[in-house]
């Protein structure tokens, strides 16, 4: 007799029993079958379930009608291919299910082969013609083997739809992601957008992972974002890991690729220098090239957009801090749009308003205190009375010890008001300091108006704005005498020119003032705020004793202010006049007659 | 080849009393035989019964037929089907016996219907429907 392997048709695939069911874990193949006949069930079963492709069994499920057809195919979506017959519970139940596969079924892999015994019935052509299905065959022309070979050729293209819709989905992960990267507002949303990319392109569980912001690929990160996963393994992989890490990150940064070890993948994407930014994912990557190239393409172009991200969180953070040295208002001011156009020698000579603010009596004030102390009371006063200057256009040009000079632009009004603001903060902050035990602090102010030349003085090296100009001088003098005239807020004649007229109601003239270094005099004005108008001598009245003084009539005019001190007893700026004007005592005589 | 291929196939009960010394001279005879005839295929011998399937030309097939009713060894015998076919599907198998001995052998009735079931499936085929009979064995004895 012969032996078994004289004959592979009957005892070849015996010996292969054994691998068969060594991979029987691998998915099968789920073919469903479509028919009324049990002839036809019977003989399919023999014919297709032994058969095996691209080493997957089959798994063959059989329904008797087109109606347990649909249910079938509507609680599965893995059926690579579906046989039909035509006829069965009526004549077109198979023409009828594979037109509802295509339309009403998500099944758009499915493969769909009609098999008909009577071509009467489903004509080839009509039927390739008018339902979109993917064979057609014939009962009397098709041999079982034939019947095997197109059925493995219609679930190796299911195979590749899959292959190809898995591939387009990966890639819209990535187009999507990639989108919402580029949109992402902050560093920390980026970090946690790029995690959860790397998931979904590894097929959605979190594996640990870690994002380093680097210096170099050698030193240690200066930042470090960690995901920790959602697998048990990942809680307790939480320690630091850079020393790990670093090796990987050194593959990469050497094949300029993403580095896949057998447990983990790295990628350094280098932005300038050495600086850049590392990424390492704690999960074997993917084995298949398309993944990997998905992966490559996906995690490249994130970490350029992060690293581009942390490069301008980095300027912006330096600019910042720049301009707290130099604020843009003053370096437009010289004619330049930003601080890095600015040249030494760069000047602008322009109509400007200059302030002049001091804390008067700090420097007895702070006899008592300590450097910390004197430190934070100068902090919270200039804390409170800028905001209103800024806020009115003004810059701060620099900060003098216990005072500081604003100038702000000459187009725009007079900033008297935003003085009173000013003013009105330190009351506030008096009532603060006071409520805890400290005293007032009193600040004085002086406006003037004039051209001043703002240059930029220096080296290469270090340079620095500075505002040279008469009109700063004068103002800094007009501060100056704002004791003697025992006013917080004086201006000059310049400033209540430019005043409308309703404005200039709230003024009051206090003459002229001799300023040190000049030979003309200065018409100066009181602007102090206006809450209690009833406490103060009107404008008018003040008028008229400056007339007087100006024509030479002392004593008429001592009379008149005498009397205005009476009526007024808490209106100080009066008893600065007497002194100032009728006192020949008096060391100042700035504001005096001759 | 000019002439028409026939493929012929049918089962038959054994009748002798030695098995493994019958066998092996039917399956010397065929060797010897058949080349001159042209016939080549595939004779079972499953438990007692025979089941062959083989293909040639017109006259060999007659030939063979001829001597198949003269041989003593079988008996009952049912044709399974006859019909005319393209091309060999065991053009280099002169002839092969097989001893397949399941533990229940097939019955006239089992075989015609699973030829039945078949041919009204699938165009036959001489190996096409071997393979199913092997894959049909296999089942019956995994469910036994």
């Amino acid at each position: 007799m012969s032996g078994p392997d004289d004959d592979e048709l009957l005892f070849a695939d015996e010996g292969s029993d054994a691998s068969a069911e060594a991979s029987a874990a691998q998915a099968p193949w789920v073919v469903l079958l479509v028919d009324d006949d049990p002839a036809v069930h019977m003989v399919s079963r023999l014919v297709f379930s032994p058969m095996r492709v691209d080493d997957r069994p089959l798994e063959l499920l059989v329904t008797n009608s087109g109606e347990e057809g649909r249910k079938v195919l509507e609680s599965r979506h893995d059926i690579a291919v579906a046989i039909l017959d035509v006829v069965m519970e009526t004549e077109e139940a198979g023409l009828n299910l594979a037109r509802w596969i295509r339309t009403q079924s998500a099944l758009n892999l499915t493969r769909i082969v009609l098999r008909t015994g009577q071509p009467g019935n489903a004509p080839e052509e009509e039927v390739l013609r008018l339902y979109d299905i993917n064979d057609y065959w014939p009962k009397a022309e098709l041999t079982a083997a034939r019947a095997r070979t197109l059925l493995t050729g219609q679930i190796r293209s299911f195979r590749d739809l899959q292959t190809i819709a898995r591939q387009r989905a990966d890639l819209e992960t990535v187009l999507r992601s990639m989108s919402r990267l580029a949109e992402a507002r902050g560093v920390d949303g980026m970090t946690r957008d790029i995690f959860e990319q790397v998931s979904m392109l590894l097929g959605g569980d979190t594996p640990p992972m870690w994002l380093y912001d680097l210096v170099s690929v050698s030193a240690a990160p200066r930042d470090t974002w960690h995901a920790f996963g959602t697998s048990a393994a990942g809680a307790a992989t939480t320690g630091p890991r850079w020393d790990l890490h670093s090796a990987s990150l050194h593959s990469s940064h050497a094949t300029r690729r993403v580095y896949f070890a057998d447990d983990h993948l790295a990628l350094f994407h280098e932005a300038s220098g050495e600086h850049g930014v590392g990424l390492v994912v704690d999960a074997a990557p993917p084995t298949d090239t398309w993944a990997r190239n998905a992966l490559e393409v996906a995690l490249r172009w994130s970490l350029a957009l992060l690293s581009a991200r942390l490069l301008v969180e980095e300027q912006r953070a330096l600019l910042t801090a720049v301009e707290r040295f130099v604020p843009r208002r003053l370096v437009r001011m010289t004619g330049r749009e930003a601080v890095q156009d600015v040249q030494p020698g760069d000047h602008r000579l322009s109509e400007t308003w200059v302030v002049f603010a001091d804390l008067r009596g700090f420097t007895t004030l702070s006899e008592g205190l300590g450097p910390s102390e004197i430190r934070r009371t100068l902090q919270s006063a200039f804390e409170a009375v800028t905001p209103p200057l800024l806020e009115g256009g003004g810059v701060i040009d620099k900060f003098l010890g216990d005072g500081f000079l604003a100038l702000f632009p000459g187009a725009a009004p007079p900033p008297v008001e935003a003085c009173r603001r000013a003013l009105d903060c330190l009351d506030k902050l008096n009532v603060e300091r006071n409520a805890s035990g400290l005293p007032s602090l009193s600040m004085s102010m002086a406006i003037h108006g004039g051209p001043v030349l703002l240059c930029t003085l220096g080296d290469q090296d270090r340079i620095d704005i500075t505002a040279i100009s008469d009109t700063v001088n004068v103002c800094a003098r007009l501060e100056a005498i704002t004791r003697d005239y025992r006013c917080g807020l004086l201006v000059s004649s310049s400033v209540f020119e430019a005043l409308s007229p309703e404005a200039r109601a709230s003024l009051r003239p206090l003459g002229s003032a001799r300023v040190r270094g000049r030979v003309a005099r200065v018409p100066v004005y009181d602007a102090e705020r206006t809450s209690r108008q009833d406490l103060r001598a009107p404008a008018e009245a003040l008028a008229r004793a400056v007339a007087l003084v100006e024509v030479g009539a002392v004593d008429e005019a001592r009379a008149a202010v005498s009397a205005l001190a009476d009526a007024y007893p808490s209106d100080e700026v009066l008893r600065g006049l007497l002194v100032l004007w009728f006192d020949p005592t008096s060391s100042s005589g700035n504001g005096g007659l001759r | 080849m000019s002439e028409a291929l026939v493929c012929y196939a049918y089962t038959s009960r054994y009748r002798g009393l030695e098995p493994e010394a019958d066998l092996a001279s039917i399956a010397a005879a065929a060797s010897r035989n058949n080349p001159a005839l042209g016939v080549t295929g595939v004779l079972l011998f499953d438990a007692g019964r025979f089941i062959q399937v083989v293909e040639g030309p017109r006259e060999g097939i007659y030939a063979l037929q001829r001597r198949l009713l003269a041989d003593t060894r079988h008996s009952e015998l049912v044709e399974l089907f006859e019909f005319e076919c393209p091309m060999r599907t065991f053009s280099d198998w002169e002839m092969r016996a097989h001893r397949v001995d399941t533990h229940a052998p097939m019955t006239s009735p089992e075989v015609v219907a699973l030829r039945d079931a078949y041919v009204g499936v699938f165009r036959p085929s001489a190996r096409d429907f071997l393979t199913l009979m092997q894959t049909y064995l296999k089942s019956r004895a995994t469910r036994s």
